[in-house]
């Protein structure tokens, strides 16, 4: 009974979707709720059923009674007040109101989905933070040009004994030392994305930018390790057809340091006008300074590590080919701008 | 630092088959960086990137130095033709000397040396001087100024030359300048000096230099000078680079001095530029120069077993090849003085391996190993992407505005770069996107999720996540309801006020207390067996919704839900859903409730 009951139901709702006239629709209302319809009739079968199937079977063929009927009534009063018209599928559709993500925070979900597929740890550290992890603590003497009052914002606030002064962070390396202070022991693996600050302002430089930096730590991890995740980070973001390179470089908190380039997007590395004979500069990379690693207070004689810093907006203009002619257009949040993403 | 070399003036110095791009290539992969390459007549330029810690790169014969043990490792026999470090002094040198009195603070040059060279004559330099000059982008102007500017690019140590007649009393005083004592440089520039520079005053009183930048105007060599003082010296880096940036006075030789060049480099330069003023001014040199050094002689070794450096390299190289990688860039049991300040840590022999034997002949591998268990509070991501991604498709658009401002009650930068940007925020807000985007589009809906910093009576600000969402719509219940649907989503209640504004309405909410206790947990009711009764009631509203609807529910358990359904001034359309879970409601059950209703 249910079951034919439940067919009933489909059957019906079926023909009065597809009726196409109102003699149609009003043949189709007799044959299922007239007097002598299809419902009437199987309701003449109740006596049958066992008693405790019949409250069940009652229900549902209430509900199926009034499903049909909905379904019916409007269709029919549409037709009388002429509502319902020929459709033309030509017309625009509808759209559901539609937002947009701002560019920096698409390239920051792409790049940390590709880091916890293998295994690192996304981290949130201060934006504003002391010198001792901006800088002192990252092997950066008080003479390094990075820590003058030309090249980083510093907040004017007294200074803490220890820590030194309060500083927006100009990278997001603070973190490493502060993952291993969390930690307390390897291994890490950690991608730290924050907002930094810088004092720049051009086409190419924003006061303020974001960072993601990445850090492993453990026994036995060499630069082989480095190049290994840098390789998986350039083909999964970039694409197959994008290739890295390590080249020299120097950093404080790292030794040895690289520069990694990836092959221009436009000329694919043959060079070209906007590129450096083929190459795009990624950002910085190395392996961590054992200085670090005591700062830390990890031994630095049992456990090695590499990091990486670099920007957001770079890398993920580098991936689109977005010609992007000043990066501040990225913070000057003009809606037709924003609109495009 | 950039530098560019020509091609010839390179090969001066290297004896090799390398072609220009083979050269390029090598030295982009296993030293400084080839970033460019132009023709400039029948010669080519490369134009090279050193980085800060390698400014023994930082002229012709460094880079000629690199090349030549970079490039026999890609398969091109190469040698250096000559040494101009490894030269013969024509000069005898002494701590005093009569032509010249000094007075030197020994913590600010660690090496002060200088030659008197007598009947000089200034003349238009030579045709292939002014060559050489123009092909790295400097133009020629006499044969003595030239030979400073010609060294410096060739061996990387500035020289600097005075009138020698100009200087009162033959006396040199070098000392820190004391605040606001001035001096014109060469260039015509007056500095007002912020103190601490380093200068030379001479036997008047007056500042003749302003060492490691410039010289002064009032000793520089003219058409007229007949006796030129040679000066060659390594100061203190940090008091150049202070001096340099604060007068924004970036020259050259500011840039190498900040460095820290070795006092090694400082006779041989000196040497070379005698040959140069005998062959193009005619003059006679001294034969003895003045040689002060304020430094301990140099010697210095780093250690580091071939295990531990093929444990960083990941490979296995054998102790022969490292050997013979080090020697190749002049390490052996000894840091050459070249490398000085750069190599100190068996690390950093790691690095010089590395390079040299090409990061590019490494492999690449992804580590295995143990993975850290102990996340971080790390479901915040979760839940402001999720955040973030409803938004959107409810029609906001994302922000992302400077967290530093012109007012704010927060904290305050010592060293802003523009009034514009000069507090760190405390809230975030849109009333400057909302007034630059005004009429550019028929509505804004606009959010943003970023820090704010709440600064504390000592010790860091707090960092607290904010949201703030923003519309031009001014229908408070579609605002509102944006919100109460966020409530929803996140399983999360929590208080929030709306902002009007005349343009805009907006809410701030800090996420920070809301994200640790949002979750997709849902409580499950189970379903009630027995259909619901629908009833729409028009109310006329005297008192506040809220209220209303609260009196209502009081009325009986029976009504589950009621929905306001239109509403026309103070006229309500009600639907009220009354539901019981043990029984099929009849019309009795309802008529109390109806009596009740209509007397409220």
């Amino acid at each position: 009974m249910r079951e034919k009951l439940l067919n009933l139901k489909n059957e019906a709702l079926a023909q009065i979707i597809q009726a196409t006239d109102p003699e149609e629709l009003e043949r189709l209302r007799a044959h299922y709720l007239g007097k002598s319809g299809v419902l009437n009739q199987i309701s003449k079968e109740f006596k049958s059923l066992f008693d405790e199937e019949k409250t069940e079977t009652g229900r549902l063929f209430n509900e199926i009674k009034s499903a049909i009927s909905q379904a019916l009534q409007p269709k029919l009063e549409n037709w009388k007040t002429g509502k319902l018209e020929n459709l033309d599928i030509t017309l625009p559709g509808i759209r559901p109101p539609q937002g947009h993500l701002h560019p920096v925070t698409s390239a920051i979900e792409e790049i940390s989905s590709i880091f916890e597929k293998i295994g690192f740890i996304r981290v949130r550290y201060p934006e504003v933070d002391w010198d001792w992890y901006a800088f002192e603590s990252l092997n950066m003497p008080a003479s390094h040009p990075a820590r003058d009052d030309w090249e980083t914002f510093i907040v004017d606030a007294p200074e803490h004994p220890k820590l030194g002064k309060i500083v927006l962070t100009p990278h997001t390396s603070n973190g490493q030392v502060r993952e291993m202070e969390r930690l307390g022991h390897p291994p890490i693996r950690m991608v730290n994305i924050a907002k930094c600050y810088r004092r720049q302002s051009d086409v190419s430089h924003t006061p303020m930018f974001h960072q993601f930096e990445g850090l492993v730590i453990d026994e036995n991890i060499n630069i082989t390790h480095l190049k290994g995740t840098i390789d998986y980070f350039v083909k999964q973001f970039f694409g197959p057809n994008r290739k890295s390179r390590l080249r020299p470089y120097h950093f404080q908190f790292t030794e040895p340091s690289f520069e990694v380039d990836v092959t221009c997007d436009i000329c694919l590395g043959k060079g070209c006008k906007l590129c450096k004979e083929g190459w795009l500069e990624l950002g910085g990379a190395g392996m961590v300074h054992p200085n670090v690693l005591k700062a830390g207070k990890i031994d630095s004689e049992k456990y090695t590590g590499f990091a990486f810093g670099w920007g957001v907006e770079r890398t993920y203009m580098m991936k689109s080919g977005l010609k992007i002619p000043d990066l501040r257009l990225l913070y000057s949040n003009d809606i037709r701008f924003l609109n495009q993403f | 630092m950039q530098i560019l070399i020509p091609d010839s003036w390179l090969r001066e110095y290297l004896q090799t088959d390398a072609k220009l791009k083979e050269i390029q290539k090598a030295l982009s992969l296993c030293g400084p960086s080839v970033e460019r390459m132009h023709k400039s007549g029948d010669d080519f330029i490369y134009d090279i990137e050193v980085t800060t810690n390698r400014v023994d790169c930082m002229s012709v014969y460094g880079i000629a130095r690199e090349a030549a043990a970079i490039l026999p490792r890609f398969n091109h026999p190469t040698k250096l033709l000559s040494d101009p470090f490894d030269t013969k002094l024509s000069f005898k040198t002494a701590d005093s000397v009569d032509y010249l009195k000094v007075k030197i603070d020994p913590t600010l040059c660690s090496r002060f040396s200088a030659i008197l060279i007598k009947n000089v004559s200034v003349k238009p330099p030579p045709n292939w001087l002014i060559k050489k000059l123009e092909s790295v982008g400097m133009r020629g102007l006499n044969n003595v100024v030239d030979i400073s500017n010609l060294l410096m690019h060739e061996l990387g140590q500035p020289t600097h030359t005075f009138d020698y007649d100009k200087i009162a009393d033959r006396l040199m005083t070098l000392r820190e300048s004391r605040v606001g004592e001035s001096i014109i440089t060469l260039d015509g520039k007056t500095h007002k000096l912020p103190g601490q520079d380093i200068v030379i005053e001479d036997g008047s009183g007056k500042l003749i230099d302003l060492c490691g930048i410039m010289g002064g105007l009032n000793s520089a060599v003219g058409n007229d000078t007949k006796n030129v003082l040679l000066f060659v010296q390594t100061y203190k880096p940090n008091h150049i680079r202070r001096t340099s940036m604060a007068l924004a006075h970036r020259t050259s030789a500011a840039v190498l001095f900040e460095k820290g060049l070795p006092s090694e480099s400082v006779l041989p330069t000196m040497e070379k530029a005698l040959q140069l003023f005998k062959d193009l001014t005619g003059g006679q040199p001294e034969t003895t120069a003045i040689d002060i050094i304020n430094e301990k002689a140099y010697s210095k070794s780093v250690t580091a077993s071939p295990d531990f450096i093929n444990s960083r390299l990941g490979i296995d190289l054998a102790p022969k090849e490292i050997k013979d990688i080090l020697a190749s860039i002049g390490i052996t049991d000894k840091i050459p003085w070249w490398r000085k300040s750069d190599i100190n840590i068996p690390e950093d022999l790691v690095e010089e391996v590395a390079r040299i034997y090409g990061y590019h002949n490494l492999p690449s591998q992804l580590m295995s190993g143990p993975l850290p268990t102990n996340r971080a509070n790390d479901s915040e991501f979760y839940w402001i992407s999720r955040i973030k991604s409803a938004l959107k498709h409810w029609g906001f658009t994302e922000t992302y505005t400077y967290s530093l401002v012109r007012e704010d009650s927060g904290l305050r930068l010592k060293n802003p770069l523009s009034s514009e940007w000069t507090y760190l925020r405390t809230s975030l807000s849109h009333s400057q996107v909302i007034s630059e985007n005004l009429g550019r589009v028929k509505q804004l809906n606009l959010f943003e999720i970023a820090n704010v910093y709440l600064p504390q009576k000592n010790g860091l600000p707090t960092e607290e996540m904010h949201l703030l969402i923003s519309t031009t719509d001014l229908n408070h219940s579609k605002l509102k309801g944006t919100i109460e649907a966020l409530q929803i989503d996140l399983g999360a209640d929590f208080h929030f006020q709306i902002d009007a504004n005349p343009t805009c309405l907006s809410c701030e909410i800090d996420l920070s207390k809301i994200l640790p206790t949002a979750t997709s947990l849902r409580k499950f009711t189970p379903i009630s067996q027995f259909p619901p009764i629908i009833e729409d009631i028009n109310v006329t509203l005297n008192t506040n919704y809220d209220t209303l609807i609260n009196q209502i529910k009081k009325i009986s358990p029976l009504i589950k839900q009621v929905d306001l359904i239109d509403k026309f001034g103070d006229k309500f359309t009600l639907r009220l859903t009354f539901h019981s879970d043990t029984k099929q409601l009849s019309s009795s059950d309802i008529a109390p409730i109806r009596e009740k209703l209509f007397r409220l």
